[in-house]
């Protein structure tokens, strides 16, 4: 069967499964530490359960093997008939690597290969049960608990069934595809699931169900083992209920596609198989949630952004205009259009849970590679922020947090003999605190030294021993994001992969965001990082310099003062001055336009320096201050890229459209300095 | 009626808008222009390539403008009242090229169409489509894709 991601069917199935498996790494890095957790161990088998039900219903023959098998060891371990070991979990989370690799080829719409066959083989050697089945037994067993019937006791219930009411009815042979283990029947007729209707109610009482399932079609009419299982939790929770109406869903051939099974709680009450004792209420549920597009998000947040442009513009014209009336409805208009964005905002925003979910399992892989033992704690998962600003945070993040457990936490024995405790802490938490998102990474390892840092500084020639010396403490730690450098001489393979932490800071500052670190020798390090809420809306202070406006990104600015030249000093060939007994260097922003063909004004002209503004900037754990002519104010900005000729330039993140109809630049403050620093 | 008969015997007629640039006359593909503007305020842009006049805003997009006298080898002028920006789209971009004037709209059969000859100047060469004969004048019809994919291979390799 051709593979085609843009199919319906196809791409539900694929959003689907990414769901399912986003959760999987979690559940099953969970259960490493709870092995005994009968729910987890549910979820699990539920989830390969379900992928391997929609990979059936494709057609997809290699990932419904590959589930299949893990599926079944989960079979066994739910019912106690194996227990969790190390080597079992590396191989399910080999498998469901395997899976995941298989989605990443169904996505780019590329055929799928068949998993490798020593793979397949460790599965099918785990495949079986540990020691003599503790089978239970009889109805009794089969409804204790959660209500969950596994395949071979339902193939007992039906034989019980059979025997109480009619000779056995042999079950059909096995076709392959969708839901088949090694001699247990999942898929049934529409048939012969009346058939078996009419032996409970032969048993029980007078038939008077009807069964509008019913699609005709042959594919259409087989049930998948989920929800047939449910049914059956169904019946038993409801008992011998003489009227019972079935109603299956009609929706023919698509058996586990639309009903997944997140967890076992939502299992125990299967969405789509409803059996009431009286009157039918099935299909009647409303639906709560719609699926969107995100590009037709992106389109939405896109009109909203120009909508704010043309407020802005209206707010600008109502200054002028000084007409009452006027002036109340762009009022009006402010309000609905900041409601607006705001409720816009919010349907684009996403737990950044879709980004911690697979720490777990990043932080059990390293560990197990480098043999430490670390206690993982999230914090704030459900924090709300841009989609867009989820997807882009997951790179750096990860790369954070194997720096932190390769170069941060130590190995056991050294944390004992250190006096601390054997496992170490990494703790990741997400909080919102005004109009952005503080993330925190922390770890209770080694800390950095800020001395180490500086001679190795020298040592790579990033520094002179005389700019090293006159860094503080504080400053040294950011020696860290300069190009080249990195803690460890050698490069691992968990961390050193050729991306230096000056990357991961390039990354934020390029989403608006900044990182700060903190460390103590010896008690661990703290990074800090910030980014706003959204990446298509920013909070700027506008400024104007000559003839241009700049919008300064909010999140780096602090103060405000005027330029007062008598107290301003040249240190080192650059005016500096004291704020607060700190020295502030002063950057001219008019130096960095002259490039672009803005007239420089020559020479001291101490009258209109004193009327000028200093807008002080927070980089890291430096201050300095930014020379303009005016402040214009706040104003909250659409950001519009300066297209694919200019993208990358030094200095800037983007442009905008100011009130008054023109182009202001966004500046990248981090990358100005970077590159233009010594010039400004 | 005579026309179509032309076009069958002589394959597609292309239409061209044709502008100047000094005393020679150019021509882009029709279907790459959206829109011929008069030349509105150009922000400058620190940091771009010199031959990057700046950004304008077009509808509330901000769309690069292009000094194609820079770009093919010429130097320079002065703003004059004929100037005018034209809006192509090429390459899935959006960009303006400033123009000394603009004329007409020239329909052109691809026969007629010289594959380019050497017409010395080198930075030239790289973006002409061909050149055509038109009222008793040579015509350079410009390859608008190639005249923006190579600036940004020039533009990624000075970074």
């Amino acid at each position: 069967m051709a593979i085609d991601p843009q199919d319906d069917i196809m791409r539900d199935f694929l959003i689907e499964s990414r769901e399912i498996l986003d959760g999987l790494s979690e559940q099953l890095v969970e259960l490493e530490r709870h092995p005994q957790d009968r729910d987890l161990l549910n979820a699990v088998f539920r989830g390969f359960h379900t992928i391997k039900g929609g990979a059936g219903f494709l057609s997809l023959e290699a990932l419904v093997e590959i589930c299949h098998q893990t599926e079944d060891i989960f079979n066994l371990l739910r019912q106690g008939d194996k227990v969790v070991t190390p080597e079992l979990m590396d191989t399910v989370l080999q498998a469901l690597d395997r899976v995941n690799a298989m989605f990443v080829r169904l996505d780019s719409g590329e055929e799928l290969e068949v998993a490798p066959t020593l793979l397949m083989e460790q599965l099918r050697r785990l495949n079986v049960p540990d020691g003599p089945g503790v089978h239970v037994s009889g109805e009794t067993g089969v409804s204790s608990a959660d209500g969950d019937v596994t395949d071979q006791e339902f193939e007992r219930l039906l034989d019980e069934l059979a025997v109480a009411a009619k000779p056995p009815e042999p079950l059909p042979p096995e076709p392959s595809g969708v839901g088949s283990a090694p001699g247990i029947s999942v898929e049934i007729t529409e048939a012969e699931f009346e058939d078996l209707l009419d032996q409970l109610h032969g048993e029980g009482g007078h038939p008077g169900k009807s069964v509008p399932a019913a699609a005709s079609s042959e594919e259409g009419d087989s049930i998948s083992e989920t929800e047939f299982e449910g049914l059956l939790d169904q019946l038993y929770g409801v008992g011998n209920g003489p009227d019972a109406v079935v109603a299956v869903n009609a929706r023919a051939g698509v058996p586990s596609r639309s009903e997944s099974v997140p967890s076992l709680a939502s299992a125990a009450a299967p969405s789509v198989v409803k059996v009431d004792t009286g009157e039918q209420r099935s299909g009647q549920r409303g639906e709560a949630t719609v699926r969107v597009d995100t590009a037709k998000l992106d389109d939405i947040m896109n009109l909203v952004g120009e909508l704010v442009l043309v407020r802005n513009r209206l707010s600008t014209l109502r200054g002028q205009l000084n007409d009452a009336r006027v002036s109340q409805a762009v009022g009006n208009l402010e309000q609905v259009s900041c409601d607006l964005q705001n409720a816009v905002m919010k349907t684009r925003m996403q737990p950044i849970k879709k980004v911690f979910s697979r720490f777990p399992r990043v932080v059990r892989d390293l560990a197990r590679t480098l043999h430490k033992e670390i206690q993982l704690t999230i914090r704030g998962e459900d924090t709300d922020l841009d989609k867009n600003l989820v997807e882009a945070l997951a790179d750096p993040l990860v790369h954070l947090v194997r720096n932190a457990i390769d170069h941060g936490l130590e190995e056991p024995e050294e944390r004992v003999r250190l006096g601390k405790p054997r496992i170490g802490s990494l703790v990741l938490s997400a909080a919102q605190e005004g109009d952005h998102i503080l993330l925190i990474i922390a770890d209770d390892g080694r800390g950095m030294d800020p001395e180490a840092l500086r001679v190795k500084a020298i040592d790579k020639g990033l520094l002179d021993p005389d700019a090293a010396s006159r860094l503080d403490d504080e400053d040294s730690l950011n020696l860290i994001f300069l190009p080249g450098f990195s803690t460890k001489d050698q490069i691992s393979d968990v961390s050193g992969r050729g991306v230096g932490m000056d990357v991961v800071k390039d990354r934020l500052a390029r989403l608006n965001g900044t990182v700060e670190i903190d460390s103590k020798l010896g008690e661990g390090t703290t990074l800090r990082i910030k980014v706003p809420l959204t990446l298509v809306i920013l909070p700027t202070l506008m400024v104007q310099v000559g003839n241009c406006k700049c919008a300064l990104p909010m999140p780096v600015v602090q103060e405000i003062f005027e330029l007062n030249s008598s107290r301003a000093h040249m240190v080192d060939g650059r005016l500096t001055v004291m704020i607060r007994r700190k020295a502030m260097p002063l950057f001219f922003l008019e130096r960095w336009l002259a490039q672009a063909g803005e007239s420089l004004p020559m020479g001291v002209d101490e009258a209109r320096d004193n009327e000028r503004q200093v807008v002080t900037i927070v980089l890291g754990h430096q201050v300095i201050g930014l020379v303009v002519d005016e402040v214009v104010g706040l104003e909250e900005v659409v950001i519009k890229p300066l297209g694919t000729l200019l993208q990358g330039l030094p200095g800037l993140t983007g442009s905008t459209i100011t009130g008054d109809g023109r182009i202001a630049l966004i500046v990248d403050i981090p990358g100005l300095i970077k590159h233009y620093g010594p010039a400004l | 009626m005579t026309e179509d008969r032309v076009e069958r015997m002589d394959e597609a007629i292309g239409q061209w808008v044709t502008f100047t640039l000094d005393a020679e006359s150019y021509g882009i593909d029709v279907m790459r222009v959206q829109e011929v503007l008069s030349v509105p305020e150009i922000t400058a842009v620190p940091g771009a390539p010199p031959w990057i006049i700046g950004v304008i805003n077009l509808r509330g997009n901000v769309v690069p403008v292009i000094d194609t006298r820079m770009r093919l080898g010429m130097s320079s002028k002065p703003p004059g009242v004929s100037d005018r920006v034209i809006v192509i789209e090429a390459d899935e971009q959006i960009v303006g090229i400033l123009v000394d004037s603009v004329a007409e709209v020239a329909h052109i059969r691809a026969g007629q169409i010289n594959s380019t000859p050497n017409i010395g100047r080198r930075e030239c060469v790289r973006y002409i489509h061909g050149v055509v004969s038109w009222n008793g004048a040579l015509l350079i019809l410009l390859d608008s894709v190639r005249l923006f994919a190579q600036q940004r291979c020039d533009h990624l390799a000075t970074l």
